[in-house]
């Protein structure tokens, strides 16, 4: 299935509702052209997205420009000091809010420095505070993106007009199948024949990390929308039911690792933060706000105890799982850190990062006390190039990076270059890897997923996997 | 009404069809277009370290990793192939998802349909063997006269490219002013004066700069040009700018104005109460010229001008110990006594080598300590050029890459620098020598640069060959235009008051001078007169713009760049160190030196000292006039109100008024006296009265007469050259 693509590519063919609040929009439209009058206006459903994609990222938790947050429902309707509220239930003339958003004046008018709302979205807010600004969900101090109601994304299209890239690759337990990031849903590949076996639908737009259960009965993509949704969905790879959203966030989720005894699962997010979820329930075990910046990736120590975590703040970091506490933290790269892996005797940690280096260094696992300390740095592999794509790293007996079109595997004890996968033609963006089966697949930005033998370095097969290509 | 509701959308469908089906280029279209939208911008996402997590190259110097950046990290969050409009790159500017950076991309803007159609095109890079941009040409290509009532002209902007094509690509280039008070563009390239004066606006595709002058002319009601008198080549350009915008210049100035203000920009003195009653009272004409050439010849014009080199060169002990500073000081001295060539003082210290304690040139590589301060030192001080921003990219403002900052590193890249400290015998000097090889790497392309020289390109210099002597010879022939024109503007600057070009160390396309004829003459002079540094002095001085008066008229009030009056400055902080000394009769010690030592003679800054702070002494830490503090302060007039070293030298019992009452003499005398070595003038028969009046009232005459003192010293008369 070796695709060129190019040629007339036809833009129109997908729904054009798919932004969340043009979706909530024209939902209302059709509501109020239907009815002849308009049902209340849900803050669950409609204020919350709006405010999130328009308000939060001034007025969050983060940044709360004018002492004034927008984060959750009680926030926003929060006075502050001897003001009144902005929002004033029932009275929309009177409501500081309504007034900010639809000022002539460009100084006043919120959101500042940007284009108006529309007059369609104004008189939705003010509607709902009209209709008395009541909270229509069961917790009014959960953060609008936990508010929001869970989304049935839209269908995948039957055929790809053109190749999508590869962002997430995970062979399951059995070696049988790659499951592969696909446009709104999960795609089920044969890694021997390059064939499509079964396609997993209702992901979010991205998916950009897919963790298997230890026992395959599980399946979980983390992704999301850029800069508007995060979410890590469990699905049965079986029948493609979806069994639970576990964790959702304002941005992306960048990393998702299963835990290998399997009762639990870690998730990475661009909110900065680390969840761990129980598989059998998908309740939160722990949420671990520690980084300041996005976390891009996960690894779970070889005895489980512990989970290492690279991030965009310039540290990687080892927390303990059970008390959520930070043992360690790495800052050698002094650039982004991408990736991280445990040696197999859960000795060393290997990260790398965007200064193109793989570093080596001390887990110091002994010392639970949760006192911090600076991680002691063994050994710094250079040579990687402008490494800028995520590597994903390996670290059974073999130890793989990947950067711009080239794979390595290296020696995790000696170091040393073991061997080199080139074949992909643009970024490898992601890499699986079956020890069992000493097979490794990579995932290009171009689409094409490469399946080797990691024993005699012979490529096995090639495809594109997107539907249709 | 419905049919055009229909066709509108139609037509928007239509022209975006055709516009896709053309391939956006991302080189020369998607590049250009986020410089424009200020996207790679300093303050932005162009900053060292991004924004948000999203950093380009500023300016978009480097294309390839722009192009990573967008499509391909973070694994390609920024881009969504399948639906364009979704993109990160196009949602955030637009502002449909919050965007810190605010409304950059409007939806219905030109510059979102490029992105976003080359998006739908699969966010390519450019096929390979696209012809690469040369260069760009705006038209028009000559400096431009504006006049009101229509201060207005479109500017169009055409890229050649190596193919020889040609395209316009005016939407595409970013628009600058260097002054919005006196021009405005928009970014279309219609350029709109607002005030009477010049300006240029800088325009930018990719990395290929231009720079266009413009002259505002706006007629100045009942403006009359009466010819002035010129009294050589410097009026006659001062003049004619002058005349084309309008302006009239001031009358002469006072002969005791001419005589305090030539002193303190020769000899950095004011003249003696007894100096003044000469020079006032001789009557021939040609007195001005006579007394320029006095002094010049004088020790304490040298010892003065030793001073500026001296703060230029970094003359402190921090960097070259007390023994450096004494040899680089004598050396100055020296120099400027015998009026050495600038071309020879220049390659003197370019090509030094040895031991920084006794040859004292040396001191200028054990001042600059690595090829990078070397390279930004040298350009910075001897081709008005600020190099440091190419170090790290392409200059935002200028024509100088990173390829150029490199490539004329060479040229100093084997300097080596050998402390010879206790343990190997030594005193702490330095030895200064070159290396027989080495070469400098690109830190960006990893390319070995051969020596490159701007007009001349890549040299080569013959092995065993000193490459700074090279560097050298091409910086000092005749010919070089930047030599030249750096040296005079320097010059011209110290007695002006102000630059021709503006910061007098800044020479670029986009901050051209004020009047390029007469930067371009006095250049000229100087070359021709062997870079005569005391020739250069004598024409300026001798020019009737330098002998104007500081008062403005309502014809020449609202300029303050064209020369058609003397630019009031405040005296440096050793001048007027010197000059309370001078009036009061009570000179200052300092650290380590012998008494009498005047500031203007320090051989390095007076660190402790907090008069000099507070107005201005520069530590000596860069290369760059800046350093020394010009700007009035409240600290300023605090210590002249109310400052330890005025009160104590107005109690002594030592000082000028009390000595002088001790001798008998008589009020007016001593007011007279006061005001001759303060102000090189007598007092006004108004000052003489009320100085008296006070005095009379007085029960203690000698408190009366610190009154009238302190009084003198606290004017602006005092405190300003004019």
């Amino acid at each position: 299935m070796k695709v060129k693509i190019r040629g007339l590519v036809p833009t129109k063919m997908f729904p054009k509702i798919t932004s969340l609040h043009t979706f909530v929009l024209a939902v209302l439209f059709l509501t109020t052209a239907l009815t002849g009058r308009a049902l209340p206006v849900s803050f669950r459903s409609e204020i919350a997205p709006l405010l999130l994609a328009q308000c939060q990222g001034c007025h969050g938790a983060e940044k709360a420009k004018g002492d004034y947050r927008v984060d959750s429902y009680t926030e926003l309707m929060r006075a502050f000091e001897e003001k009144p509220p902005r929002v004033q239930a029932g009275k929309p003339a009177a409501s500081l809010i309504l007034q900010l958003l639809s000022s002539e004046e460009a100084d006043d008018r919120m959101p500042q420095k940007s284009a108006p709302l529309g007059v369609g979205q104004i008189e939705l807010v003010r509607r709902w505070i009209g209709e008395g600004a009541s909270f229509d969900g069961d917790d009014p101090n959960a953060a609008l993106v936990q508010v929001i109601p869970m989304r049935r994304h839209e269908p995948a299209p039957a055929k790809y007009p053109r190749p999508i890239p590869i962002t997430a690759l995970e062979f399951s337990p059995d070696g049988r199948e790659l499951a592969a990031s696909g446009l709104r849903e999960i795609t089920l590949w044969n890694p021997a024949t390059g064939g499509l076996v079964r396609r997993i639908p209702n992901m979010a737009r991205r998916t950009l990390a897919l963790a298997w259960s230890p026992d395959g009965k599980q399946l979980v993509a983390a992704g999301g929308i850029p800069g508007e949704l995060g979410e890590a969905r469990v699905f049965d790879p079986d029948t493609g039911d979806l069994l639970a959203v576990a964790h959702r966030s304002g941005d992306v989720v960048l990393d998702v690792k299963y835990h290998s005894i399997g009762a639990m699962f870690a998730v990475a997010d661009a909110e900065n933060r680390i969840a761990i979820y129980n598989s059998a329930d998908f309740s939160r075990r722990r949420l671990i706000d520690n980084h300041a910046d996005w976390v891009l990736a996960l690894a779970w120590s070889p005895d489980g105890k512990f989970l290492a975590s690279a991030s965009r703040d310039k540290t990687a970091k080892i927390f303990e799982a059970k008390s959520g506490e930070a043992i360690s933290t790495y800052s050698g790269h002094r650039a982004e850190v991408f990736g991280v892996a445990f040696r197999a005797d859960g000795q060393q940690v290997f990260s790398t990062g965007r200064d193109g280096k793989i570093h080596v260094w001390k887990a110091e696992l002994a010392d639970t006390t949760g006192k911090r300390f600076g991680a002691e740095k063994v050994a710094e592999l250079g040579g990687l190039g402008r490494a800028m794509a995520r590597p994903r790293m390996v670290a059974d007996r073999l130890f793989t990076h990947a950067d711009p079109g080239r794979v390595r595997q290296h020696d995790a004890d000696s170091r040393k270059l073991l061997r080199e996968f080139n074949g992909a033609g643009d970024w490898v963006q992601s890499l699986a890897h079956h020890a069992p089966g000493h097979r490794l697949a990579t995932g290009g930005h171009d689409g094409r997923v490469l399946v080797w033998d990691t024993q005699t370095g012979k490529l096995l097969s090639e495809f594109v996997a997107s539907p249709g290509r | 009404m419905s049919l055009s509701r229909f066709t509108l959308p139609v037509l928007l469908a239509a022209a975006s069809a055709h516009a896709a089906s053309r391939q956006v280029s991302f080189q020369h279209e998607i590049l250009p277009v986020l410089t424009r939208q200020g996207c790679n911008a300093g303050t932005c996402h162009g900053s060292p370290s991004g924004k948000g997590g999203f950093a380009l190259s500023l300016f978009a110097f480097d294309a390839a990793a722009d192009y990573a950046v967008l499509t391909r990290d973070q694994l390609g969050r920024r881009v969504d192939l399948f639906t364009p409009s979704l993109s990160l790159i196009l949602r955030k500017p637009s502002t449909a998802l919050a965007h810190r950076g605010g409304l950059k991309l409007p939806r219905d803007s030109r510059e979102y349909r490029i992105l976003r159609d080359w998006i739908d095109q699969g966010a390519r890079t450019d096929p390979p063997g696209t012809a690469r941009c040369e260069g760009i040409e705006v038209t028009p290509g000559t400096a431009v006269v504006l006049r009101w009532p229509e201060p207005v002209q479109h500017l169009r902007v055409t890229a050649r490219f190596e193919d020889g094509s040609q395209r316009d690509v005016t939407h595409l280039a970013k628009f600058t002013s260097s002054d919005e008070a006196i021009i405005k563009v928009d970014s279309g390239g219609r350029v709109a004066g607002r005030r009477r004066g010049q300006a240029a606006v800088m325009v930018r595709y990719l990395e290929h700069v231009a720079a266009l002058p413009f002259t505002l002319v706006k007629p100045a009601p009942g403006f009359n040009w009466v010819v002035p008198s010129s009294a050589n080549y410097i009026d006659t350009h001062v003049h004619a700018k002058l005349r084309e915008l309008q302006f009239t210049p001031s009358g002469l100035c006072s002969d005791s104005e001419f005589l305090r203000r030539v002193h303190l920009d020769l000899t950095g003195m004011l003249p003696t109460a007894t100096e003044a009653g000469m020079f006032l009272d001789d009557e021939t004409s040609v007195k001005r010229a006579r007394l320029i050439d006095t002094l010049l010849a004088r020790p304490e014009h040298a010892v003065f001008w030793a001073q500026r080199w001296g703060d230029l060169l970094r003359v402190n002990p921090a960097r070259l110990q007390a023994k450096g500073v004494q040899a680089m000081h004598r050396w100055l001295v020296d120099a400027m006594a015998s009026n050495m060539p600038h071309d020879r003082f220049a390659r003197a210290l370019l090509t030094a080598s040895g031991d920084t304690f006794t040859n004292a040139p040396a001191n200028y590589f054990r001042a600059a300590s690595s090829r990078d301060d070397a390279l930004e030192t040298t350009t910075q001080l001897f081709l008005g050029a600020r190099l440091a921003c190419a170090k790290c990219h392409n200059h935002p403002f200028d024509r100088w890459t990173q390829d150029h900052y490199y490539g004329m590193g060479a040229f100093f890249h084997r300097v080596q620098r050998a402390t010879v400290d206790k343990k190997k015998g030594g005193k702490g000097e330095v030895l200064v020598g070159t290396a027989s090889e080495g070469e400098v790497t690109h830190p960006r392309t990893g390319r070995t640069m051969a020596p490159w020289l701007p007009g001349r390109g890549e040299v080569s210099v013959p092995k065993g060959t000193d490459r700074r002597a090279v560097f050298a010879d091409w910086l000092t022939r005749p010919d070089n235009p930047w030599f030249a024109r750096a040296a005079v503007n320097r010059i011209w600057a110290y007695v002006m008051g102000r630059g021709i070009v503006v910061p007098v160390d800044d020479f670029r396309d986009s901050n051209p001078p004020v009047n390029g004829p007469l930067l371009e003459a006095l250049a000229r002079d100087f070359a021709e007169h062997g870079f005569d540094r005391g020739h250069l002095l004598r024409v300026i001085l001798n020019s009737r713009t330098y002998q104007a008066s500081s008062r403005s008229t309502p014809a020449n009030a609202e300029d303050r760049q064209l020369f058609s009056h003397y630019q009031a400055h405040l005296l440096t902080a050793e001048q007027l160190l010197d000059a309370v000394c001078r009036v009061t009769g009570l000179a200052e010690s300092f650290d380590g030196l012998p008494a009498g030592t005047r500031a203007i003679a320090l051989p390095s800054p007076q660190m402790n000292h907090a008069f000099l702070k507070t107005f201005g002494q520069p530590s000596r830490d860069t290369a760059c006039t800046c350093e020394r503090g010009s700007g009035p302060q409240l600290a300023q007039a605090l210590e002249f109100l109310s400052g330890d070293l005025v009160h104590s030298k107005l109690e002594s019992g030592d000082n000028r008024f009390r000595k002088a009452l001790a001798a008998g003499k008589s009020d007016h005398e001593i007011v007279d006296e006061l005001y001759l070595a303060a102000l090189s003038r007598l007092p006004s028969t108004e000052e003489r009265e009320s100085a008296r009046r006070h005095i009379a009232k007085s029960d203690n005459r000698a408190a009366a007469l610190a009154d009238v003192c302190w009084a003198i010293l606290n004017t602006n008369e005092f405190v300003f050259q004019h």
